[in-house]
C-alpha cells in the first residue's frame, strides 16, 4: 500500500475543512529504467524511483492542486492545510466510507516484469537493432537506440469513498538511423511501445524495425526536395493518425470543449466530418500503449465513439469539466504523474477502417503527395491550425508512386481536413507517441487506415516548379 | 539529507565504488490562473530529488530517487553498479576534483509579495486584457507563477556547491475575434523582483498582437525579402542550440565539426554565451559538474571560436571545460547546454530596417520547430505567419504559409542584424536572445 487508509482519510478530511465539495489524492511510486546507445556503444543508463502525492480540491467548478514528493504524514497534512486555506465556502462535506475496488480483472496482463530483467539483456537487444540498421547500407552514418520501461503503482482515493489501486507497466524501444548522401543528412526512426513488460522487446521484430528506419533514412537522403503547393495527399496507415490526433482529437477533449475554446464545442449530433470518417478513442485495447484499466480519477477506461460516419457523437470528458459542461465523465482523465492535476486526454485514438482499397486511392490521384510515414507536428487548439512534417514522402503522378521527396510539411486547419477526407482504406494500424498537454506528457496511440485528403497545403524547400 | 549522503558514501565504499557524487534539487512552486474572474487554477508544490553518480571499474553509473529512505541505499548502490557495468562508451567520464571547491550562490531578491497580492495581480492581468479592446473575445490564460529552487552538488573529493534562486513569471494568452475570424496571442514577463512585473504591459502586448493579426490573407508562393522578428530568430537559435555542443560535434551530429577558427557565418554575427548575470535568467557561478562558468563569444564576427564543453568532451578534445556541463534535472543525464546565449545586436531598429526594405514580408511566428527543422543539416520548412510589408509598413497580416531554407546558409547571407535584442523563456537548452534580422531572400510557399 502506498499510504495507509488512515493517513489518506486524514489528508482528505483536512482538505475539506474550509468548505470544499470534493478532495482527491493520487499517490504514485514509479520505477523507471532507460538506456541510450549511440553508435553501438551504451552511452547512458539511468534507473530511478519517482514517488509523491498530488492532492486536488474542488469547490463548484474551481479546482486547486498541490503536490509533494515528501510522503510523511506531517508533510501531507501541511499540504492539505495550505491548499484548503485558499477555500472559504459555507458548510462542510464529510468523507464517505471507503468503497475499495478490487477483483476487477485486467485485460492487460504482464508476462515479464521489468524488475526481473538484467540491464545486460536489454542491451543485447539494442545491439542487435544497431547492427541491423548499420548493415543496411553504407551511407548509414549514425544509429541511436533507446530503451525505456516504467512500472507505475498508483492509488487514487477521494472524499466520495473511492479507493482504487492500479499498476501500469510500459515498455518502449526506439531506433533512429541517420543516412548521409552527397552532404544531405536525413533521419528515419520508429518508437514502438506497449502496455507490456520485457516480453514486448522479446517479441518485437527488431530486425524489421531497424532495417525500416535505415531504409527511410537512405531513401530520404537520396530524395529531391519536395515541391510546395496544394495537392491531394495520401496518408498511409499507422502513425499517419497523428494528424487526426493533433488536429481533431485535442479539440474533442473536454479541456478545450468546456471553455468553448474548441471549434467542436456545442456541436454534438452535427456533421463535422466527411461520411467516410468514424473516429474512436479506446482505452481498453489489450496491452496497447495508451491503455490502462483505470483512468487517473479511478474510473474504468472504456471505448468511446467520437465521430460516427461524420457525425459528432461524444467528447472525452473528465469529472471537473463534466461538471462545467453538465455531462458525465467518460473515463478519459489522465495525467503524467502526481505533479499534474488530471484532465481529459486521449488514450488510443484512431480513424476506423473503411472500405476503399489502397489501389483505388492511388488510381484516383493524378497528381499528389503520398506520405508513407509522418513525423511530428503541432496544432493551435483555438484556431485549429496545424503543421506536420512528413518523414517519408513520395510524389504521385498518374495514379502511381513517382519518386521520393524530402522536407515536406503539411499545414492546414483540422476542421477542413475532416471534411476533405475522401477515401478511407481498410488497413487500420496503430503507432505510438507521447502526447503533451496540460496534464503532462502521457503515452498515447494514434492510428488510422490509409486515407486521402483531397487538398492540403504542402510546404517544401522548392518553389512551385511543377 | 546529510545522514543519507553519509550512509550512501559508506555503502558505495563497501561495494568498491571509486568516487561518488550527489546532486540535490528542490523546488517550491506557486502558480495561479485566472479565468473569467475566478481562480481557475491554483497550484502549490514542494518537491525534489537526488541524483547519484559513481565510478565503478572506471565507468560512471547513475541512479536517482525522489524518496529519501535509508532502506533504499543498498538498492541504489546496487543499481548504480549494474548501470555502470552496462556502459561501454569508451570516452571516460569524470567527477570534478575541484580541490575541495566550495561555492555558495543566492540570487533571491527581497521583493516578494503576499499571496493576496499575487492573486490580485492575475485578476488585474485578465481585466486589463478584456478592457483593452472590444475585439478581445476570450482571455484563456492570465497566469502567474513563482518558482524558488535550491540546488546542491557534493562529491567524495570534497566539492560542495550550493545555489538558490527565485523568480516570478506572468503571461497572458488570449483570442481576438472579429467577423468570424479568431487569432491568438501570447505575451509574458519574467523577473526576480515581483514588483517589476506589470499586468497592463503584458495584457496590452498580447491584446495588441492578437488584434494586429486579425483577417490574415495568404500570399503567393515565391522568394521574398524578409525581416525575421526577434522572437522568430530566438526560436531558430534555440532549435539550433545544440550545434555548438562539443558532444554533438564529437558524435558527428553538428555541421560545426572541424570549423574552429573558420568563418561559419557573416561577419555581422557574434554569438555570446554569458552565465554572469548581465543578461538572461540562467545565471550560475558553477555548472552541473561544479566547474566555474565563464562568459565567451562562441562565434565572434562570424568566426567560430569555441565549442561548449563539459569535462568529458573537454578531455576528449584536449582542452579545458568551458563550464557548460548541464543536467536538466536529477532525472537527466550529464550533457551540455548554453547558459544565456544571444545574438549580439546591431545598430538599427526594426522600423528603420522595414522602412529601408520597403517591400517584403515580416515573419512574426513560426510553428512546428520540433519537426520541421533538421538541426543536423540546417534545413527547415516551417508553418509561419506575419505581415506583408508595402512601402515600409504593415499592409496586412499573412497566415498559412511555410518558410523554407537552410539555417547555415541563411547565417552567411544575412543582410542586417537589428538592435532589438529580446529574450524568450528559459529552457533546459539555455536562455536564448536575439534581435530581428533582415534577409534578402526567403523562400515562401503560399497560394
Amino acid at each position: 500500500m502506498l499510504i495507509s487508509q488512515i493517513t489518506a482519510q486524514r489528508v482528505l478530511e483536512t482538505a475539506l475543512e474550509t468548505g470544499a465539495d470534493f478532495s482527491e489524492i493520487f499517490v504514485e511510486k514509479k520505477r523507471v529504467n532507460g538506456v541510450l546507445m549511440i553508435g553501438g556503444a551504451v552511452e547512458t543508463v539511468q534507473s530511478g524511483l519517482d514517488s509523491g502525492l498530488g492532492l486536488r480540491i474542488i469547490f463548484g467548478t474551481q479546482s486547486l492542486y498541490g503536490y509533494t514528493s515528501d510522503l510523511r504524514e506531517e508533510s501531507l497534512l501541511r499540504l492539505a492545510k495550505t491548499l484548503a486555506a485558499a477555500v472559504n465556502e459555507p458548510g462542510k462535506q464529510v468523507l464517505n466510507p471507503w468503497m475499495i475496488r478490487n477483483g476487477e480483472t485486467t485485460p492487460h496482463g504482464i508476462v515479464i516484469p521489468p524488475s526481473s530483467i538484467h540491464m545486460k539483456n536489454r542491451i543485447e537487444r539494442m545491439k542487435e537493432a544497431h547492427d541491423y540498421a548499420t548493415a543496411y547500407d553504407s551511407i548509414i552514418t549514425q544509429v541511436s537506440v533507446r530503451y525505456a520501461d516504467a512500472v507505475q503503482d498508483v492509488l487514487i482515493a477521494n472524499s466520495q469513498g473511492k479507493w482504487v489501486e492500479d499498476q501500469r507497466t510500459r515498455t518502449r524501444f526506439s531506433i533512429s538511423s541517420v543516412a548521409e548522401y552527397q552532404g544531405e543528412m536525413q533521419t528515419g526512426g520508429f518508437s514502438p511501445g506497449a502496455f507490456q513488460g520485457y516480453e514486448f522487446v522479446q517479441n518485437l521484430d527488431v530486425k524489421a524495425v531497424a532495417e525500416e528506419s535505415a531504409r527511410v533514412a537512405v531513401t530520404m537522403a537520396k530524395a529531391d526536395p519536395c515541391p510546395a503547393g496544394t495537392f491531394p495527399v495520401i496518408i498511409d496507415n499507422g502513425f499517419g493518425g497523428v494528424i487526426f490526433h493533433e488536429a481533431c482529437g485535442h479539440g474533442l477533449e473536454a479541456t478545450s470543449v468546456a471553455k468553448n475554446n474548441s471549434i467542436f464545442s456545442n456541436r454534438l449530433g452535427e456533421k463535422i466530418a466527411s461520411e467516410k470518417v468514424t473516429a474512436i478513442d479506446d482505452g481498453t485495447i489489450e496491452n496497447a500503449w495508451g491503455s490502462s484499466l483505470y483512468d487517473d480519477e479511478g474510473e474504468l477506461q472504456r471505448k468511446r465513439v467520437l465521430i460516427d460516419r461524420g457525425v459528432l457523437k461524444s467528447y472525452m470528458i473528465d469529472h471537473l469539466n463534466g461538471k462545467r459542461m453538465g455531462m458525465e465523465a467518460t473515463g478519459s482523465s489522465r495525467r503524467e504523474s502526481y505533479k499534474y492535476a488530471p484532465t481529459s486526454r486521449m488514450s488510443n485514438t484512431y480513424i476506423a477502417a473503411g472500405t476503399d482499397s489502397v489501389e483505388s486511392i492511388f488510381a484516383a490521384t493524378e497528381n499528389g503527395l503520398y506520405a508513407k510515414y509522418m513525423g511530428g507536428g503541432s496544432v493551435n487548439p483555438i484556431t485549429g491550425e496545424f503543421n506536420f512534417s512528413v518523414m517519408e514522402g513520395y510524389l504521385v503522378k498518374d495514379g502511381k508512386i513517382d519518386r521520393p521527396v524530402r522536407g515536406a510539411t503539411l499545414i492546414g486547419k483540422g476542421s477542413d481536413i475532416l471534411h476533405n477526407i475522401d477515401f478511407v482504406s481498410n488497413n487500420l494500424a496503430h503507432g505510438q507517441g507521447m502526447c503533451g498537454s496540460s496534464s503532462g506528457s502521457i503515452p498515447a496511440n494514434v492510428g488510422q487506415p490509409m486515407i486521402r485528403v483531397s487538398s492540403i497545403t504542402v510546404g517544401g524547400r522548392k518553389g512551385e516548379e511543377e | 539529507m546529510k545522514q543519507f549522503w553519509e550512509a550512501f558514501l559508506v555503502e558505495s565504499r563497501r561495494r568498491g565504488v571509486e568516487e561518488v557524487e550527489m546532486m540535490m534539487q528542490r523546488s517550491k512552486n506557486f502558480s495561479i490562473n485566472v479565468y473569467e474572474s475566478e481562480l481557475e487554477k491554483y497550484l502549490i508544490s514542494e518537491d525534489g530529488g537526488y541524483a547519484f553518480r559513481g565510478k565503478s571499474n572506471g565507468k560512471m553509473g547513475s541512479v536517482y530517487t525522489e524518496l529519501l529512505d535509508l532502506e533504499l541505499i543498498e538498492e541504489l548502490v546496487a543499481a548504480l553498479i549494474e548501470n555502470a557495468d552496462a556502459i561501454d562508451s569508451v570516452d571516460p567520464e569524470f567527477l570534478y576534483p575541484g580541490s575541495g571547491q566550495r561555492m555558495e550562490s543566492d540570487l533571491r531578491q527581497e521583493n516578494d509579495g503576499t499571496e493576496a497580492e499575487k492573486i490580485k495581480f492575475a485578476m488585474a492581468l485578465e481585466a486589463a486584457a478584456v478592457q483593452y479592446d472590444s475585439r478581445i473575445h476570450k482571455v484563456s490564460n492570465s497566469f502567474f507563477a513563482e518558482q524558488e529552487s535550491e540546488y546542491q552538488l557534493m562529491n567524495s573529493h570534497g566539492l560542495a556547491c550550493s545555489e538558490q534562486d527565485r523568480y516570478y513569471m506572468a503571461y497572458s494568452y488570449l483570442t481576438a475575434e472579429e467577423e468570424n475570424d479568431r487569432q491568438t496571442a501570447f505575451a509574458f514577463q519574467l523577473s526576480r523582483d515581483f514588483r517589476e512585473l506589470n499586468p497592463e504591459t503584458i495584457a496590452k502586448e498580447a491584446a495588441a498582437e492578437a488584434i494586429s493579426i486579425l483577417h490574415p490573407k495568404r500570399i503567393p508562393s515565391g522568394s521574398y525579402e524578409a525581416i525575421l522578428e526577434n522572437r522568430v530568430v530566438v526560436d531558430f537559435l534555440e532549435s539550433f542550440g545544440s550545434i555548438f555542443s562539443a558532444d554533438a560535434v564529437q558524435k558527428g551530429l553538428s555541421r560545426m565539426k572541424g570549423k574552429l577558427n573558420e568563418q561559419v557565418a557573416s561577419t555581422m554575427i557574434t554569438l555570446v554565451d554569458d552565465p554572469t548575470g548581465a543578461v538572461g535568467f540562467l545565471t550560475q557561478p558553477f555548472d552541473s559538474e561544479g566547474v566555474n562558468t565563464q562568459k565567451k563569444n562562441v562565434v565572434d564576427q562570424g568566426i567560430l571560436k569555441t565549442y561548449l564543453h563539459n569535462l568529458k568532451t573537454a578531455h576528449k578534445a584536449g582542452v579545458e571545460s568551458t563550464g557548460n556541463a548541464h543536467k536538466s534535472s536529477y532525472k537527466g543525464s550529464m550533457g551540455i547546454s548554453a547558459s544565456n546565449f544571444y545574438l549580439a545586436p546591431g545598430d538599427r531598429s526594426k522600423s528603420a530596417m522595414l522602412a529601408e526594405m520597403k517591400q517584403g514580408v515580416m515573419i512574426t511566428e513560426v510553428q512546428g520547430l520540433h519537426s520541421g527543422l533538421n538541426p543536423v543539416s540546417g534545413d527547415f520548412s516551417l508553418a509561419a505567419s506575419g505581415f506583408l510589408i508595402k512601402d515600409g509598413v504593415k499592409d496586412h497580416a499573412v497566415h498559412q504559409i511555410t518558410i523554407a531554407g537552410n539555417w547555415f546558409q541563411l547565417l552567411q547571407e544575412i543582410h542586417e542584424v537589428g538592435a532589438d535584442l529580446w529574450f524568450g523563456l528559459p529552457s533546459s537548452g539555455g536562455h536564448f536572445g536575439a534581435p530581428s534580422i533582415w534577409l534578402k531572400s526567403l523562400s515562401i510557399a503560399g497560394e
